[in-house]
């Protein structure tokens, strides 16, 4: 993504944030992702990160939907034995979507990667 | 909330002020999650950092057994449970000609088109004369109200607890002790369960309104191990027998449920899954 001068956009660790919480706000999916689009979506952003610009929050928001998406697939693929089984397959895939989805905290691909679980289980 | 004065005070108000902060800190990232109606707290899991799970909040995780959870949604018994608590959000489904329509979903996608069903057949004005219709889904009697045995399921973390790293869960970002561990394969059974419960409560509904349910599934594009192909659609083939239910499978994504063409009727001619 980049700015009208054609800049690259720098992430906003605080929308990025707020992108991140929209997408866990709904337990069996990642609902306004799968229901919005990311112009949809930019108030909900900029009204709880109202210091990041237009930009900044539309960064925010394509990141974490693609995001969502690696957390979908990596989950199906979880669920085929792909990462092994128990505690160390956890690990492995948490560790296989920091890698392809840089830019997040620890946590947040435990916390997301546990959360695509559920919305691949049914 | 007031600004605490920094001066002329006595310490032990500095120490209390700082245990408040502390508690307030800590709860924050449940108490900023999605709300949920309250409901009985079972055993408290132990915070990461050692100490007992300090927050008695609605969002406050249970850690159920997973054992007992298996055995309880087993049990047809949890099923008239859950009908019950349905129709205290919503008499009609328990009421003589009403149609009911019950929502079904599996995949990508698919959840937010049952959403917008489940609004749209809820959303409509009763015609004069016409029977009321009212449309569920596992979650609740609508989209916003959900069953408190639905509440206590997000409650129970169950994946979070199936896949603890370094011997501790992450619920809302605050790690956790599970004092009753879960693998993965109980919580889809936890869950598969569940589901099954919740396509139960058809029968229970058809006994009640006399009308047989229409069963709305939108799974394109769903697997064959998943919840809705082992657990919700032999369930619905055992509903359909006994005239409980007519399915109804969305061809697309944006099938509307006013538009017979959208939709193929019949488990016979259910779609087929993706095999992974």
């Amino acid at each position: 993504m980049s700015t009208g001068t054609g800049e690259p956009v720098q992430p906003c660790p605080d929308a990025r944030r707020a992108a991140f919480a929209l997408a866990l706000s709904s337990p069996r999916s990642p609902g306004p992702y799968e229901s919005g689009t990311d112009e949809e979506l930019l108030p909900l952003v900029r009204q709880r990160v109202p210091a990041a610009s237009h930009e900044e929050c539309l960064e925010a928001l394509a990141t974490v939907r693609s995001l969502c998406n690696s957390v979908y697939d990596l989950c199906n693929e979880f669920r085929t034995g792909r990462y092994g089984t128990g505690a160390s397959a956890t690990a492995k895939a948490v560790n296989h979507l920091a890698h392809t989805s840089p830019g997040f905290s620890r946590r947040e691909y435990e916390e997301i990667f546990s959360a695509g679980l559920l919305w691949t289980a049914f | 909330m007031a600004p605490l004065r920094e001066n002329n005070h006595a310490p032990w108000l500095s120490i209390i002020a700082g245990i408040l902060i502390l508690l307030v800190l800590a709860c924050a990232p449940v108490l900023i999650g999605p709300a949920l109606p309250s409901a009985p707290l079972s055993e408290s899991g132990t915070l990461f950092s050692g100490g007992t799970a300090a927050c008695d909040s609605p969002f406050a995780p249970e850690f159920t057994g997973p054992e007992e959870k298996l055995a309880g949604t087993a049990d047809p018994v949890f099923t008239q449970a859950l009908f019950r608590e349905a129709v205290t959000y919503e008499p009609l489904l328990d009421t003589p000609g009403t149609q009911v329509h019950m929502g079904f979903w599996s995949g990508k996608g698919n959840h937010g088109s049952l959403v917008i069903l489940l609004d749209a057949v809820n959303g409509q004005s009763a015609s004069p004369g016409g029977a009321p219709q009212r449309a569920i889904w596992d979650e609740g009697v609508t989209t916003q109200d959900q069953y408190p045995s639905y509440v206590t399921m997000l409650r129970e973390h169950w994946y979070e607890r199936s896949a603890p790293v370094n011997g501790s869960v992450i619920i809302h970002g605050t790690r956790y002790t599970d004092p009753a561990p879960v693998t993965f394969s109980q919580a889809d059974r936890i869950w598969g369960q569940y589901s099954q419960r919740y396509a139960d409560m058809a029968r229970l509904i058809h006994n009640a309104t006399g009308n047989p349910v229409n069963a709305w599934c939108f799974v394109e594009g769903a697997r064959a191990d998943r919840i809705f192909y082992t657990y919700e659609l032999p369930e619905l083939r055992r509903l359909e027998s006994e005239g409980a239910v007519t399915v109804y499978f969305a061809k697309t994504k944006t099938a509307d449920w006013t538009k017979p063409s959208d939709w193929i009727e019949g488990t016979a001619r259910a779609q087929e899954p993706v095999v992974p």
